[in-house]
């Protein structure tokens, strides 16, 4: 039951408002980091009874089985979708960080090599879009699931992801812990800050904020905003956290689902959005890694 | 059930159409009907908001064939468009009148099952197999015509569906057609090969409704998704399916949407407005072989690099 007296309903983080905190800056002195998250997942075709989706795809990506729209959807997004947004990215010369399944590392080779060509990062992201992490799994699943998803990554990449990606946001009350102790430096789930911040594990993982109010998903996908709604959110969201960044670093992250955003009729609005996020000074484009590296301790 | 293989489509063979066309574009009117009184304890309910009948849903749908398709037919002669019906077969043994006018037409049927409100979830696989069976033996007798292509009903379908429309000797399949802009090879469990078609679920009418998407935002998105891809078809072909339905396209309100649609797409060069027929005979004629060669490149390719990361 929760206790009602001060702090967090939780021991995962101390309750630090923006008013008592001390104000730091980016090293290279640029005001906000920008970093592209490009999610490489897989919906698996016939998913494992018992496995967990998020409920929030229930409808027309339904919940009865099988479900060919969510697998037809994703499939489009790893054969077509994703060499729209590459091109994108590669005209603006940015750098993704990888959401990546171990599914998908071990069903598109293709892919990991060109995500690799262009000098991504990769972070983990779970096995497939067809199943999270949640309450339901024991510590000891739960590790294993970590175990699995992580090696998956190394061995299709060669390279140690340095950070995690939960699928559809799927915790338990473990989850940031079992992370740091699996070796992983920082999280990106939480959508509670403008700003990268430490959890309070041993050892500290850092999360970086990920900001579900302009993610494509939950925008165009959940709330069904239409694209130009979305993309004023985006760049609205990009300017005024630019602004706030010339005193205390700011952090902005795009996250891009191929599936979605890489439809032929969405991929001009992305092409907005990178047009904003290119334009001004003061922007440090990097990846999560790159990030993770730059944010002073015990901030 | 095997899942697709995989084939990016950025290395993929050329995809050329016939006289040099950049688009192969096919316009399909979902002509359904929704039942009364739908089968009762389905996987899923057809009317959950209460039991049956539920006025407000059945009402709305069997506008599409008393006047829907009416207005809708109006806009396509303007252009005189060929279309491919996706068709729930009863549609033709209950409105004969409707029957009349896509037979006048030459409209291709792609089925759709019987009804709207029947769905495949869950069926055995020989039951499954009877409804395959019936909707070939409905469309010879209705039209003395083969059915040529397979659409599951209301988007509903089972792990066996791919397997047994391959097995009844269809040419193309629809339910995965939201996975590529152009037709893709499958392998079914009798080894043959199924063609798939893309169906761009994005520009469907029906789902956009369900989105709150209206008529504009419809219209707005159909033709950014065809400028995309007509820009994209000048290095290889691609092919789009706009999906109707007579019910929510059909309405007052929104059938000026779809002139605009068409009058936009009818102002380009090099779009080929084919029946799904014709893209699969076409495709299965001049394309198939090559992009398998490619697809089996892929996997090889796929498997070297499995093999180079063991240790």
């Amino acid at each position: 039951m929760t206790v009602r007296r001060p702090g967090m309903d939780h021991g995962l983080y101390p309750y630090t408002p923006l008013s008592t905190r001390k104000a730091w800056t980016w090293a290279n002195g640029k005001r906000i980091a920008v970093c592209i998250h490009l999610y490489f997942e897989y919906w698996e075709l016939d998913p494992p009874r018992g496995a967990l989706q998020d409920r929030s795809y229930d409808g027309y990506l339904g919940a009865l089985h099988p479900n060919y729209f969510g697998y037809t959807a994703f499939e489009y997004g790893n054969r077509v979708g994703v060499f729209r947004i590459l091109d994108l990215l590669d005209r603006y010369g940015l750098k993704a960080t990888v959401a990546a399944n171990a599914g998908a590392c071990a069903r598109y080779p293709f892919l990991v090599q060109e995500f690799k060509r262009r000098g991504f990062e990769f972070a983990a992201h779970g096995s497939f879009a067809t199943r999270m992490i949640s309450g339901n799994l024991s510590e000891a699943q739960e590790r294993a699931a970590i175990a699995e998803a992580v090696r998956g990554v190394v061995e299709a990449t060669g390279q140690r992801p340095k950070g995690w990606i939960s699928q559809d946001f799927g915790e338990s009350t473990r989850t940031p812990q079992l992370l740091a102790e699996a070796g992983l430096s920082y999280l990106v789930d939480w959508g509670n800050d403008d700003r990268p911040y430490f959890f309070s594990t041993e050892p500290p993982l850092l999360s970086i904020p990920n900001q579900m109010e302009w993610d494509d998903v939950q925008t165009m996908w959940h709330r069904k905003l239409p694209p130009p709604v979305y993309v004023d959110s985006a760049c609205d969201a990009f300017h005024r956290l630019y602004e706030e960044g010339g005193s205390f670093a700011t952090y902005f992250g795009l996250h891009l689902h191929p599936w979605l955003t890489g439809k032929g009729h969405r991929i001009r609005y992305l092409d907005r959005i990178l047009a904003e996020l290119a334009a001004p000074h003061g922007v440090w484009h990097a990846t999560a890694g790159e990030i993770c590296d730059s944010v002073p301790k015990g901030v | 059930m095997q899942p697709i293989p995989y084939s990016p489509i950025v290395t993929r063979p050329k995809l050329r159409w016939p006289n040099g066309a950049r688009i192969a574009l096919w316009l399909v009117p979902n002509i359904e009907h929704y039942e009364y009184l739908p089968r009762p304890n389905q996987a899923k309910d057809p009317w959950p908001r209460m039991p049956h009948p539920d006025v407000l849903g059945y009402s709305r749908a069997d506008y599409g064939n008393r006047v829907g398709y009416w207005r809708m037919v109006e806009v396509i002669d303007r252009y005189n468009i060929p279309c491919t019906v996706s068709l729930n077969l009863a549609v033709y043994e209950h409105f004969p009148e409707i029957m009349q006018e896509c037979e006048a037409r030459s409209w291709e049927i792609l089925c759709h099952g019987i009804y709207n409100s029947d769905y495949l979830w869950d069926l055995p696989e020989d039951e499954e197999r009877a409804i395959i069976e019936d909707c070939i033996a409905t469309t010879k007798r209705l039209t003395g015509r083969d059915l040529l292509g397979w659409f599951s009903p209301a988007g509903t379908w089972t792990v066996n569906t791919p397997d047994l429309v391959a097995e009844a000797g269809l040419k193309y399949f629809v339910d995965w057609g939201g996975a590529d802009d152009q037709p893709f090879p499958v392998r079914v469990r009798n080894g043959s090969t199924l063609l798939c078609l893309p169906y761009q679920f994005d520009v469907n009418d029906g789902i956009n409704f369900r989105f709150n998407m209206e008529g504009e935002a419809f219209a707005r998105a159909t033709i950014e998704l065809f400028d995309q891809l007509y820009r994209e078809s000048g290095e290889s072909g691609r092919a789009m399916c706009i999906p109707l339905h007579p019910f929510i396209l059909g309405q007052p309100h929104r059938a000026k949407h779809l002139d605009v649609i068409l009058r936009h797409i009818v102002a380009h060069d090099g779009v080929w407005m084919a029946t799904a027929g014709q893209i699969a005979d076409w495709y299965t004629q001049n394309c198939l072989l090559a992009v398998e060669a490619h697809v089996a490149e892929i996997a090889a390719m796929s498997a070297a690099l499995a093999a180079e990361r063991l240790p």
